[in-house]
């Protein structure tokens, strides 16, 4: 997908996320990190870090060269999302108490990793001097 | 998850799926549908004997289920047999369509945990229930994660499928839950 494509996606899940009513704390924290995976790949696209044509679909599912080179490039980023996939485990598919408080932060994440996308701009690999 | 803890989640998610607009919210009413689905699913095939209802839940790696360390303090990680599944990755039916095979199950080099092995064969009912999850699954990658347009036949596709599935989830947890009485 294009970052425009991406964009796109993330903003429109984003805005259903806000009428979801929190006690439905699950799909808060699942529209926080579907937003988010969209997000991860128009910052990642517009880096010229990875081809449109190679979207991620989940951070676990990554090679050990890619995680690696996103790790060292978006540290933060990549943190983020890794913590919003922890929740989906722990409070979507599982039942762990503070679903509430953990829809709240993935909310936070999201911001996170939204912000931080929009900065992205193309990698130049910087001299070593 | 325990039958009971699937239930209840998936009434507060069919309230959620509800409240969302099926054009205007089309990715997260999707996305609302296939996380009710997966708990209804979890509900039958836990009411049915084919997985264990356990108190761990699947990771995105296939087979891998985390729970709370002892003290509760920590989240540990174990390979363990079929508890719930994480629909997206587990194959249920060995007919299934390439769907269930996203992500590559057993990549060359890669390790795996294999295919779960069910505690007992699907019963019809819960064949057929798979086959409406399938409806639904087809169009998570190529309209959620990529680009292809959510039509309104594909919407009515996965609302048709989903209304089947509830409808056979409640008649079959209704059914063990009287043969248990």
């Amino acid at each position: 997908m294009t970052p425009d494509q991406h964009r796109q996606k993330a903003e429109r899940i984003r805005q259903s996320t806000e009428k979801i009513d929190h006690s439905v704390y699950e799909m808060v924290i699942e529209g926080a990190y579907l937003s988010a995976i969209h997000w991860l790949n128009y910052a990642l696209h517009r880096m010229e870090v990875t081809a449109e044509a190679h979207d991620i679909v989940h951070t676990e599912h990554l090679s050990g060269m890619d995680r690696g080179k996103i790790g060292a490039l978006m540290p933060e980023v990549l943190a983020t999302v890794d913590e919003l996939e922890t929740f989906r485990t722990r409070y979507v598919r599982g039942n762990i108490a503070g679903g509430l408080a953990a829809a709240k932060r993935a909310l936070e994440l999201h911001e996170q990793v939204q912000s931080a996308a929009i900065d992205a701009a193309p990698f130049k690999q910087a001299s070593a001097e | 998850m325990k039958i009971a803890d699937h239930l209840e989640k998936f009434e507060r998610l069919d309230v959620a799926r509800q409240s969302l607009d099926q054009a205007e919210d089309s990715e997260l009413w999707f996305w609302t549908t296939i996380t009710a689905a997966m708990q209804a699913m979890n509900a039958g095939l836990h009411a049915v004997g084919c997985t264990e209802e356990r108190d761990d839940f699947p990771t995105q790696i296939m087979g891998v289920y985390e729970r709370l360390s002892e003290d509760e303090k920590s989240f540990e990680r174990h390979a363990l047999p079929p508890g719930d599944l994480h629909l997206g990755l587990a194959p249920l039916n060995p007919d299934s369509p390439e769907f269930i095979q996203m992500p590559p199950l057993n990549p060359p080099g890669n390790v795996s945990l294999g295919i779960p092995q069910l505690h007992r064969p699907l019963p019809d009912e819960l064949t057929a229930a798979c086959k409406t999850v399938e409806v639904i699954e087809e169009v998570r990658h190529p309209s959620i994660r990529g680009t292809a347009p959510l039509t309104p036949e594909l919407i009515r596709a996965c609302d048709q499928a989903y209304d089947e599935l509830v409808g056979i989830i409640r008649s079959l947890v209704e059914e063990t839950e009287e043969d248990a009485s």
